[in-house]
This record gives C-alpha cells, structure tokens and sequence, in this order.
C-alpha cells in the first residue's frame, strides 16, 4: 500500500461548480475508502467513494462480457459502427478532450449527438434562443450581488457548495430568498437553512407570482392572477419584491432540471421578462446553473466544432441541427439509430434501458464500475476526468473552462484515447470519412 | 526538400517587391535562399501569377466565449455545410458566426493564413484557444482585455504605482498566452454593472471615480514600459452613437504620446450634422491618422445583410437591444472583469444609418493615406462576415464598381457621402501592405506577411482577373509553411496552425495583491487564470511562437 501524498488546490470535477483548493488523498491505485477529500461535500463525497477501484471493477476492455484484447475490440466496434446507417452517440459524459475526439470520430461515421441531460440544455437553449437573456457568473455575483434569488428546488441539492463560493464575506451579506415548489422535501430543506427566506409555491402559482411581479416593474396594473397565491405566501412574495425594489443587483439562480415539465418553461420565461424590467431601471441578471457529468462541456464544444449545439447529426460533410429529433431517447425509442455509443465517465450512470433495443452494436465507453458493462457488445473501460487524468471541463456559467489535474494515476485510457483508437482504426480501415475533397 | 515557385509576380512590400518578376524558393516550411544550381524537389510554375504573403486578419472575432454563445443563439442562421464548397460564390453563403472547422477552411480557400481574436477575456482564455486551436490552417493569437476589471480599477483608485500594472499586465500577457492587450469602453462595461448606462472619456466611473482617460493613459504607459510590439488596442467610448467622433478625439488625446491602434474606426466616427442627425466624421478622423504617425486603426467596413454583433461592450449592446433582428439580445456580466453583448443585427443599405456607416468606412480606408496604418476589417462578424473582403477588396480598387453601389444607397446617405468624389484607387502593392505587410508590422510579428528569407511559407498566388472581386475570391494556390492547402479555391490537405504570443517580465511580489484580491472576490483560484506553455501544446494542441519584445522593462 502506497503512502498518502496530499496535494493542494484541488479542484473537483463531480458538479458544475468545479470547485478549488480541495485537499484530496491521493494514492496511485488503492483504495481508501475511508479516506475522503477535505472540504467534501455530498457531490464530492458521492464521486470520490465511486472512483474508489474495487474488486468488481472491470479494468479491461470487454467483448460480450468477456475480457477482450484492446485492439481487437476497438478494431471490430469500428468495424460495426462503421458499417451501421446511423450511430447515436450518446451520454456523453467526458471531458474536452474527449468530446473533441467524440466529435471528430461522429464527422467520420455520421453519428447523432446528444447528452444524458440534454433536456435540462435544452430547456436553457430554448429560452436563449427564443428571447435572450441578460445573465452573469458566479464571481460576479459573489462581488455584486446584494438580493439573490434561488429557484427551484434541487439547485442546493445538485450544487451543494453554492453558498458558501457565493460568500464574498467582505460585503453586507446578500438578501437571499429560495423560490421552490410545495414539495415537502423542500420544505424539509428549507428549514434546515434558515437564513434564507423560502417562498414555497404550488407549481400552479409560480406563474401568477412572477407575473405580479413583472407587473410590478413594469408600473402597470398586472392582469388578475389565473391561480391566486395562498395567503401564506403573499408576505413572502411581497418581501421579496422589496428587496428586488431597492436592489442594486439582484441574481436569479437555477438548475434546469427542476423545470422540465410541461409548461414550466414558461415560469423560466416569465422570470425572464421580470428581470428584462428590472434592468430598466436597476441592474439583475439570471444565472442558469449546469456542467455536471460534464454537459456544458458537451454542449460547448459540440457547438464550435460544427457551428450547432448538440441534437444533431453529422452527415460527414454537413450537420443537421434538429432539437425536437434528435433527443437521444427518442431517437432509441423509435429506432432511429442502428448502432449506439453510450459515455459515461465521471460516475457509473447506467444507459437508458432503450440502450438495449438498438439493433446493432451497442458500445460503452465509461466507468469501470458501470454494471452494462457486462450487458454490452464492447465495453471500453475509461479513467476518470479530472481524477484519473488532467482535465478541462467548463464551470457551470460556462465562462470558465477549469484546468483540473490528476490525482493520482490512472488505471485505464481516458474517453478521448478511447475515441482516437476508433477513428484511427475506422480510418485504418478505409472507412469513408470528410476528406478535403470530399 | 526544396520546392520553388517558378516566375510568379511577387507583391512583397517589405522588399519593395512590386510585381518584381523571381522565382521563391521553400525549405522545410519557411522562405529560403538556395545554393546556386540547387535542383528543386517540387517545381510549381507560378508564369503570370500574382504572388503575396498570406494575408492576415488582425481584428477578427473567430474563438471563444462569445462566439460560441453567438452560434448557440443563433442556428437558422449557421450553414449546415462544414466542408470545403466546391464554388467560391457558395462560401460567401457562409453564416455570420462559422463553426472553428468551417471558418479555417473559408479563410484558407480567400488565401488568409493568420487571424488574431481581439477579445479574449482572462477568465475565458482557455476556451479561446481551444477554440482557435481547433481552426484548421490558420496561425492564431489574442488580445486579451484589460480596463474593466474592478481589481485595475481599484488599483488606479488607489493611485497604485505604475509598476504594479506593469506587473498586472505582464502577467495578463502570460497566462493568457496572448500577443497584445485589448480595452473595451474602459471602465465603461464595469459602470454598466453599477447601473451607470453612459460613460464618456473624462466622465468617471461612478463606484471607482476613475476615467476611461486616465485607464488609456495607464495601460498605454504599461505597454510601452513592457516593451510589447502590439500598441494599446483601443475600442473607444460611445460606440455607435451620433457625435461619437469627439469622444474618439479625445481618446486619441488621452493616449499621447504613446502609440496607440484604434479599432473598428468607422463605429466610432459620427458627427450629427444633417436632417438625420447622424453624419460621416471619416475626413476628420483621416486627417488626425494622417498628421500623427503614432495612431493606427483598422475599419470594421459595414456588408449589407444578416450578420450578429459580439462585443464585451455591454453598455452599448444593452442599448442597442431593441433595435436587435431577431430580437433576442444577450448581454452577460463576466467575472469582475468584462462581460460580452451578443445582438443579431441586419444592415440594410436602404436604411440611413446603415448605408452611411457603409460610406463612412470606405471614406476612412480611402483618405487614409498611409496604407501601413489602416487595416482592413469588418470586425468579423460585427460589421459583417470575413467572407466578403474580395468584394470590399474590389470596392477599394474600382472607383466605378464603389460608385455602381452608392448609386443604390439610401439617397440621404449619398446625398451626404464624400465618397463620390474622392478617386483613389488602390494599387495591388496598397493591397499586399493592407492585408499582409501592415498587420505583421503591427503585431511585432516578423516572420508573417512577408516573403523575405527565414519567413513562413505561407503564400498566396493568384490568377490575374480583370474582375478584381473573383480574383481574390478564388486563389489559384494557397501554401501553409510551404505545402500547398488550396488549389483553384478547393482545399486538398489539412495543416494546423500555432499561436503567437509574447513573454514581457512580471515579478511576482506585483501580482500578489492580484491574489489576495482574487481570494477574496473571485470564485476561481488565481491559477487555473493561468495557461502554460505545455498546457497550450500539449493539451490545448497549438504549438507557440513567442515574439520578441521592443526592449527590455523599463519599470
């Protein structure tokens, strides 16, 4: 067993928020589980116990279960991907580098591309594209901020060091309110946090109280309310209008993923237009938070390699962007692929069970400790960004891509060797591919 | 391996080259001088061809975050097409925000081997070079941004020695792995985070009571104490608006007496005559350019049509937000130290204002006389795409062809252009300065934009065409480091490029109160600011050139 090494400015790639200085144990191959990084919290400590290697680990390329020689594996996937209509590439959970190469490799074969929270990015990019938005980034806030608005109800779940990076501690502390559904686990939440003004809304109000408060900038008489707010909430909903009042700079946070059914883009829409009046008179921006597993990434880069964010497919020499489409659980739901690559290599975050009805080959590239692997055609065993290997990932404002270094060594090729491998062996094969005349 | 271009017409102003009949000889990658009798291993007949360096493209928007942003805002606008075109009419097609992969291929096919990104904001640097690094065949740098920070603000508050900056500065320089240093509206985007909706030259920032003036003055000294080749690249107060021109005077007053590179002129030269109240300033800022050999200044020429304008200048994208088409503007507060305004525009050439910023940019270009101090730009995509510069090319050297088009402007616009009268036709010698020669000497960057010995290979050769615009459209060959990339406007291998940087010297006691303050205010720590050599060949893929400083630090 080798000695611990601690190291410093560590950063963490298991949220969006990729936070610094973190002292992680680091050892080159076994494990502690016992040991956690300082500073951890429940996203960090949840990635950190997975990345721990343990017996049921499956360290090695994998052919139907089996463990399979490298080459040979790449060399056959290739050889399937290649030969199948339309490949879907899917998950996506890696890191720059990787969805650089994942990008090069699906121009060669004319793969679909999507992530596994795409419908959380999409939300984002549809609200963006249909108006706008005036937004701002975590340090801004931090510096500038004196009312900040969370909304929805996992954004502390799913960003649990939000708070305290926001802390500046050098300023009077911001008016904080939290803007979450009836739900009783946000009501449980709420209470453990005090300090903050929590407003807890029935889904069917939110619109109501944010058009009330457009209402309210924009110095019109607002339109009687479609579900009237409880009582209860009224105080609330007032306090908050005072603060945003008299603020000099108001952030609205959220996490898409708390908004996607039916209808709730709307509330994002109306909080929108709330902050548009605000800036007439006063500065407010919105933040919509994302990044985990690397998806802001995904989409970051997919969008300046082909001119178009994901929910694409690219047909060698053009790509056709088609968002209502090329959802990958649609496109597994109505067999639009034939073939299928699933990434996933932060966590083990298992495919879709649809994974499994693609008539061809079904490949994964990702963690060691996914159970599929078994289950699938060709399994590629992938280290983990940012852990297992250095590592750019976008922060979840998606200003900053972070440099994050290894922390120990790694035990298997990261995504974007995997993905080399495979075009250089589609190309070794003579597979066609976007040539300069082409 | 030694391959010659055989009897082209050399257009190389550094050597005073003008159609100078002689063969160019090319060693592993670079401009070499053979022995006598040396037999080549690739012999190309260049009989009758027009032969230029590369061109170069010193303020064109092309990598990062808002960039990026711009594409993901706009897709009915994007071109499906991600490879090479086989015609050069269906490049000009190209969307006003190309992805990396189709912008170097359509930069490559109009003979351009070096573009420079002017907005590379610090905490976005990385994603920048990713982004260029991914930009098949172009050589690459950035000017990273200064002048909004709160930290800089707050140091010139303070009345912080000049050395401090110098420290900041250098060290801006190097982690960004940037080649100059860029302001926007100084302190301008950081009074718009404090509300303040206007800020003119000797007007102070509210919160810090500093003034873009003295900010200029600061950062101008800093470069020249730094030795750095690339003056201060100036986007003056007041964009867009009527009158603006006095505060583009007075930027050039508050930047004596240092050098100093004015961009995207023609959006910053507006007087208010006329019954629109908007007229052209272009004589008065040419006659300043041309009295004071210390100013440069590219265009941002206006191309009628769809594009977007991406600029850290929130303050006038914010304002301008209504008048977006679509209307879906995007402004973002970014990091303490700038912020970006993404807004979908279309120029019309029916449209007063429109048209008159047209004339206004070609009246810079022509009475600008010395071609050594003038770029041409569109501001790439702001004033429009990259893809038109044969069209602006032709314009420049075919009075009658500028005149045809005039002729078709809104009629309050022409009525009030001087363009009409003013003759001067560029020469293809004016051209080789404007596109090549200039923006290397600019940049401090000696071994582009020129065909001399131990300069990179990368060549232009054209086809003589009496239609000026097909001409430089379709190049009949384009060399990247001596291998040919495009033959007959088609791409037929690939070459990656490199990035152009400088190192001036910081010390480090300067930069630690950089990081208490960026310990206490920031969300990032002050090392991921920092992008290192290895970093950016190895991980990021762009191998570098650091170009030598003027002299060593002063201060």
């Amino acid at each position: 067993m080798l000695g611990l090494r601690m190291r410093t400015c560590g950063t963490c790639p298991f949220c969006g928020l990729l936070c610094d200085g973190i002292t992680f144990p680091s050892e080159s191959t076994s494990a502690h589980v016992d040991t956690l990084p300082k500073e951890s919290c429940e996203r960090l400590t949840r990635g950190w116990l997975l990345s721990q290697p343990n017996s049921a680990w499956h360290l090695k390329p994998l052919r139907n279960g089996r463990i399979s020689e490298s080459q040979a594996a790449v060399s056959e996937a290739a050889q399937l991907i290649a030969q199948s209509r339309r490949p879907l590439f899917c998950g996506l959970g890696t890191d720059v580098a990787g969805m650089r190469q994942i990008v090069d490799y699906a121009r060669h074969v004319g793969a679909i591309l999507d992530h596994q929270h795409s419908d959380a990015l999409q939300l984002n990019l549809k609200l963006l594209q249909h108006g706008g938005w005036i937004a701002t980034t975590l340090s801004e806030i931090r510096f500038r901020a004196d009312v900040i608005v969370l909304v929805g109800d996992s954004v502390l779940e799913r960003f649990p060091r939000l708070l305290s990076l926001l802390a500046d501690g050098t300023k009077p502390p911001p008016k904080i309110f939290w803007l979450g559904t009836d739900d009783i686990r946000f009501r449980s939440l709420a209470l453990l946090l005090p300090e903050l003004a929590t407003i807890s809304l029935k889904k069917s109000e939110w619109l109501s109280a944010l058009s009330e408060l457009h209402a309210r900038f924009s110095k019109r008489p607002g339109r009687d309310s479609v579900t009237p707010i409880a009582d209860e909430n009224k105080n609330s909903l007032a306090a908050l209008e005072t603060a945003l009042a008299g603020s000099k700079y108001a952030a609205w946070i959220w996490s898409a993923a708390d908004f996607l059914a039916d209808g709730d883009d709307l509330i994002l829409d109306s909080l929108l237009r709330v902050v548009t009046r605000l800036n007439e008179s006063t500065r407010s921006a919105v933040l919509p938070l994302a990044g985990s597993h690397g998806d802001v990434t995904a989409q970051q880069v997919c969008t300046w390699k082909t001119g178009f964010p994901l929910r694409q497919v690219l047909n060698k020499v053009e790509a056709d962007y088609q968002p209502q489409r090329f959802r990958a659980l649609d496109v597994l739901k109505q067999s639009d692929c034939d073939s299928a690559v699933y990434v996933s290599a932060f966590e083990p975050i298992e495919p879709p069970e649809e994974f499994w009805n693609v008539s061809g080959v079904k490949v994964i590239v990702g963690h060691p400790a996914l159970k599929s692997a078994l289950r699938a055609d060709y399994f590629f065993p992938t280290a983990i960004p940012g852990i297992d290997h250095d590592s750019h990932l976008f922060r979840g404002d998606g200003v900053a891509v972070v440099s994050l270094n290894a922390k120990r060594a790694a035990l298997a090729p990261s995504v974007a060797e995997w993905f080399g491998n495979l075009m250089n062996e589609h190309v070794a094969q003579g597979g066609p591919s976007p040539s300069p005349s082409a | 391996m030694w391959t010659r271009l055989r009897g082209g017409k050399i257009y190389d102003p550094n050597a005073n080259a003008t159609g100078t009949i002689r063969d160019l000889w090319i060693c592993n990658g670079l401009i070499a001088q053979p022995s006598p009798g040396l037999i080549p291993d690739h012999d190309i007949d260049c009989h009758g061809c027009i032969v230029m360096a590369g061109a170069i493209d010193m303020h064109t928007h092309i990598g990062g975050g808002k960039v990026n942003l711009a594409r993901m805002l706009l897709p009915e606008f994007q071109h499906a097409r991600l490879a090479p075109a086989e015609r050069w009419e269906e490049r000009q097609k190209l969307g006003p925000v190309p992805s990396t992969y189709a912008t170097g291929c359509r930069y490559a096919e109009l003979g351009y081997t070096a573009c420079f990104e002017p907005a590379v904001l610090p905490v976005n640097a990385r994603q920048s070079h990713l982004e260029m690094a991914d930009t098949p065949f172009l050589d690459t740098g950035g000017y990273a941004m200064l002048g909004n920070e709160d930290y800089l603000l707050q140091c010139i508050a303070d009345k912080r020695p000049q050395a401090d900056i110098n420290d900041l500065v250098a060290w801006t320089l190097q982690s960004t792995q940037c080649l100059g240093i860029k302001v926007v509206n100084a302190a301008g985007i950081n009074a718009f985070k404090f509300n303040q909706r206007s800020l003119d030259v000797h007007e102070p920032n509210q919160h810090y009571g500093v003034t873009p003036a003295q900010v200029l003055g600061t950062l101008c000294t800093a470069l020249e104490d730094l030795g750095v080749p690339h003056p201060l690249h100036v986007h003056s107060s007041n964009l867009g608006m009527p009158g603006n021109i006095e505060s583009t005077l007075a930027t050039i007053e508050a930047t004596a007496p240092h050098r100093v590179h004015l961009t995207h002129v023609q959006f910053h030269a507006y007087g208010t005559e006329g019954v629109h109240g908007m007229s052209s300033a272009a004589a008065r800022i040419a006659e300043v350019v041309n009295a004071n050999p210390r100013l440069s200044i590219d265009v941002g020429q206006v191309v009628f049509g769809q594009t977007v304008t991406i600029s850290g200048d929130t303050m006038f994208q914010f304002r301008q937000s209504g008048v977006a088409k679509p209307h879906k503007p995007c402004i973002v507060d970014i990091e303490l130290e700038g912020g970006c305004g993404v807004v979908p525009f279309r120029y019309e050439q029916k449209q007063f204002v429109n048209a008159l910023q047209w004339t206004i940019g070609l009246e810079i270009l022509l009475l600008v006389k010395d071609p050594w101090r003038v770029f041409l730009t569109t501001d790439h995509p702001n004033g429009g795409s990259f893809t038109s510069y044969p069209h602006l090319i032709a314009l420049l050297m075919d009075r009658s062809y500028r005149e045809r088009i005039l002729a078709e402007l809104h009629p309050d616009a022409v009525a009030s252009s001087q363009l009409k009268g003013i003759e001067r036709e560029y020469t293809l010698e004016e051209i080789a300065i404007l596109t090549r020669a200039a923006p290397a000497k600019i940049l401090g960057i000696k071994n582009l934009g020129h065909l001399g010995v131990d300069a990179q290979a990368d060549i232009t050769v054209y086809r003589p065409n009496s239609n000026i615009e097909s001409m430089f459209a379709c190049p009949h060959l384009v060399l990247k480091r001596g291998k040919v990339i495009v033959r007959d406007g088609v791409i037929v291998d690939w070459m990656s490029g490199g990035t152009h940087t400088v190192r001036p010297q910081w010390e480090r006691g300067g930069i630690e109160r950089l990081r208490g303050y960026m310990e206490q205010h920031h969300t990032l720590a002050m090392e991921q600011f920092v992008i290192s050599d290895e970093e950016l060949e190895l991980r990021i893929g762009s191998p570098m050139t650091i170009h030598p400083l003027l002299h060593t630090r002063r201060s």
